[in-house]
């Protein structure tokens, strides 16, 4: 209302700058006005509804955006803190995978340790019986060697060293046998 | 053995002849120098064996050679058998089971005596009388010398040897020192 008063007022300000106050002015100022009134009337009665429809609209579009950017932003915290935890749990998985691994590998380090202790048992056993048994044999031929060459000595000393009267006493002593 | 029948028959047919003679050693003596006389000579090994000439001619030779060595009757008579029915291959091989077979018969049997150096008669005579009374039979002894033997000495009997050697007595011993490993 305050600003169709100052509408009206500034209407007037030619008539009052002119200085002269035509007939029929204030009729005509009147009647204008009220066109003027109406007109505007007609006009935010034509116009309010949408108007105030479309910022409604808009306010309501906005206040869905801002809580969809909410919701968003509430959804991405809730999946920043689901990867954070799943990140722990990860963590805590690979180090539990980690330490199954290295307890299988202990275990396998400790598996292999004694099949390999086994063989070298077994390998250590095999060995010290043909050690053993190359030991006898070679103490067998050797005292085969020596008793070989003894009674070739023995032979050689006899043949050499043996006179005719022994050669005849060894007969005479086996016809000795005979004759009993 | 076909060979080895044919070697017994006719050593047990010339056996049981000669060994009713008194001279059945000395035919024996004959037949072993004529045996080893003509299986030693090669050329006439070849012409008793050659299977183109006729056994006729074959024996008429036989015949010819043991007159002219005058051979005994019963000698000429085996020889010219085993020619005559071409048995001359055997000969080699009648030596041997012809003397044992002899043997026997005349209650004899062979010592085989290996010493280390030649015996004297005397030695020879106690070994021929001590043979006899171990064995109860007639003992011809034939020796052979043989300084391998070191010393004692080896008598074979038939299948029987009597080894007193140092050669053995060694040996054994090297056995029973081995033995020990």
């Amino acid at each position: 209302m305050k600003k169709l008063v100052v509408f009206a007022f500034l209407m007037t300000i030619p008539v009052f700058a002119s200085g002269h106050v035509p007939e029929g002015y204030w009729f005509e100022l009147m009647a204008k006005s009220v066109n003027a009134v109406v007109f505007f009337g007609f006009l935010f009665w034509l116009l309010k509804k949408p108007v105030v429809n479309a910022l409604s609209s808009q306010r309501e579009n906005l206040s869905l955006q801002l809580e969809d950017a909410e919701r968003k932003e509430k959804e991405a915290a809730a999946r920043l803190d689901q990867i954070e935890k799943r990140m722990s749990g990860l963590k805590a998985e690979v180090e539990e995978v980690l330490k199954k691994t290295d307890e299988a590998a202990n275990r396998e380090k400790q598996r292999i340790l004694e099949q390999a202790k086994l063989e070298a048992d077994k390998v250590r056993s095999i060995a010290e019986r043909e050690i053993e048994i190359r030991f006898r044999t070679a103490r067998n031929e050797l005292r085969k060697y020596m008793t070989d060459l003894a009674v070739e000595k023995a032979e050689a000393i006899l043949l050499d060293k043996m006179e005719p009267k022994d050669v005849e006493n060894t007969m005479m002593q086996y016809l000795s046998e005979l004759e009993v | 053995m076909a060979g080895r029948e044919a070697i017994n028959q006719y050593a047990r047919a010339f056996v049981s002849i000669i060994s009713k003679r008194e001279d059945a050693l000395t035919i024996f003596s004959e037949f072993r120098d004529v045996a080893n006389g003509l299986t030693e000579n090669t050329a006439v090994v070849h012409y008793f064996l050659n299977p183109s000439i006729l056994t006729r001619d074959k024996v008429k030779m036989m015949d010819k050679l043991l007159i002219d060595v005058g051979a005994d009757g019963i000698v000429r008579r085996l020889m010219t058998t085993l020619v005559k029915n071409n048995r001359f291959n055997i000969l080699k091989f009648l030596l041997e089971p012809t003397r044992h077979m002899l043997y026997e018969e005349l209650g004899m049997v062979e010592v085989k005596l290996t010493v280390p150096v030649a015996l004297s008669k005397g030695m020879e005579a106690r070994f021929q009388a001590a043979f006899e009374k171990r064995t109860g039979k007639q003992v011809v002894l034939s020796t052979q010398v043989d300084s391998g033997v070191i010393g004692g000495a080896v008598a074979r009997i038939g299948s029987l040897l009597i080894d007193g050697s140092l050669k053995t007595n060694l040996v054994k011993m090297r056995e029973k020192l081995t033995g020990e490993i």
